[in-house]
C-alpha cells in the first residue's frame, strides 16, 4: 500500500476542528505555512496527500474581502478550550516562567516593557505642556 | 526539577506552552489591550493575535470594526507598539507556539458558520476559503474511505 494513501477517517467534529486550524495557519504570515499545516495534519493522523490538495486548491485567488469575512465569522464563533488554563498561563506569567526552567529559548533574553514607552510618552507630553505654559507666562 | 520522570516529549510540550504563554504575555503588554472586562481579556487578546498573524492578507482595523458590529468588542489597544513589537520579532511566535495556541481555539457551531457562509456567498460558495478547506478535507477523506472500501 502506498504510504500517502493511509489517511485516517475523522469524525465530523475533528474535521471541523481541522478546518479551522488549517484556515488559521494557511494565512499566517509569521511561520512556514506548509510545515505548520503538515504538522497539524500529522496530529490528526493525516498524510501529506491532503497537504498537496489543500495547497493545490487554495493557491487560486481568493479575494481579501472573502478572507476578512471568513476570519470575522471564525473569530465571532471562537471559544477557548481550557479557557481557565490559558488565562492562568497568560495572566500569571511567573508560573509559566517557572515552567520554562532550562528550556528557555531566544525570546527569554528579550525584554520589552511597553509601560516604559508609555511613561516616556507621558513624560514627553507633560514636558511639552510645561514648556508651553511657561512660554505663555512669559 | 524534572527528576528524570517526565518524558522528553512532555518536557518539550511544557516548554512550548510556557513559551507561548510568555510571548502572549509580552503581546498583551505591548498591545496594552483594554483590561476591562477582565474576564474576556485573554479571549480578546487571542482574537487580536490571530488577526495580526494574517498580516497584509487582511485589513486588521476593518476586521476589528466588523467584529465590533457583530457584538465582539475587542476594546482599545496600542496599535503602534503592537506593530513595532511584531516587526522587531519580540512577539512573533514560532510554529510550536502557534500549534499550542490553536489547540485552545474551538468554534461553537460549525453548522452555523456554514449557514452564514451560504447566506453570504450564495452561489459562489467556493470563493469562501473556509468552505474550500472544508470541502478539500471532506473530499480527501471520502476518497480515502472509498479507496479503503475497494481494497478491503
Amino acid at each position: 500500500m502506498c504510504k500517502s494513501q493511509e489517511n485516517t477517517v475523522l469524525s465530523e467534529e475533528k474535521q471541523h476542528d481541522l478546518t479551522v486550524r488549517v484556515f488559521i495557519l494557511i494565512y499566517n504570515c509569521e511561520i512556514h505555512t506548509s510545515t505548520a499545516i503538515s504538522t497539524t495534519l500529522s496530529l490528526f493522523d493525516q498524510t501529506s496527500t491532503m497537504l498537496y490538495q489543500i495547497f493545490g486548491q487554495m493557491n487560486t485567488s481568493i479575494s481579501r474581502d472573502n478572507i476578512m469575512f471568513d476570519v470575522n465569522i471564525i473569530l465571532q464563533m471562537m471559544e477557548l478550550k481550557d479557557g481557565v488554563l490559558i488565562s492562568e498561563k497568560i495572566c500569571n506569567p511567573t508560573r509559566s516562567r517557572h515552567e520554562l526552567v532550562q528550556y528557555t529559548r531566544i525570546h527569554e533574553n528579550l525584554k520589552c516593557r511597553p509601560s516604559l514607552t508609555q511613561i516616556r510618552e507621558m513624560v514627553l507630553s507633560s514636558r511639552a505642556k510645561n514648556s508651553s505654559t511657561a512660554r505663555a507666562r512669559v | 526539577m524534572w527528576g528524570g520522570t517526565l518524558s522528553v516529549q512532555r518536557r518539550c510540550v511544557m516548554a512550548d506552552s510556557a513559551n507561548m504563554a510568555e510571548i502572549m504575555n509580552r503581546f498583551m503588554e505591548t498591545s496594552n489591550l483594554t483590561i476591562q472586562p477582565k474576564e474576556t481579556r485573554v479571549h480578546r487578546l487571542i482574537i487580536l493575535r490571530i488577526l495580526y498573524s494574517f498580516g497584509a492578507s487582511i485589513d486588521i482595523s476593518q476586521c476589528i470594526l466588523g467584529l465590533k458590529d457583530a457584538g465582539v468588542d475587542i476594546g482599545t489597544y496600542n496599535l503602534k507598539n503592537t506593530m513595532v513589537a511584531l516587526k522587531q520579532d519580540l512577539t512573533t511566535m514560532q510554529i510550536h507556539e502557534w500549534l499550542v495556541l490553536i489547540e485552545f481555539v474551538k468554534v461553537t457551531s460549525f453548522k452555523q458558520i456554514i449557514s452564514r457562509l451560504s447566506t453570504h456567498y450564495d452561489e459562489s460558495l467556493m470563493q469562501s476559503p473556509i468552505w474550500r478547506i472544508h470541502q478539500i478535507i471532506k473530499v480527501s477523506l471520502s476518497r480515502h474511505l472509498h479507496w479503503h472500501v475497494i481494497t478491503t
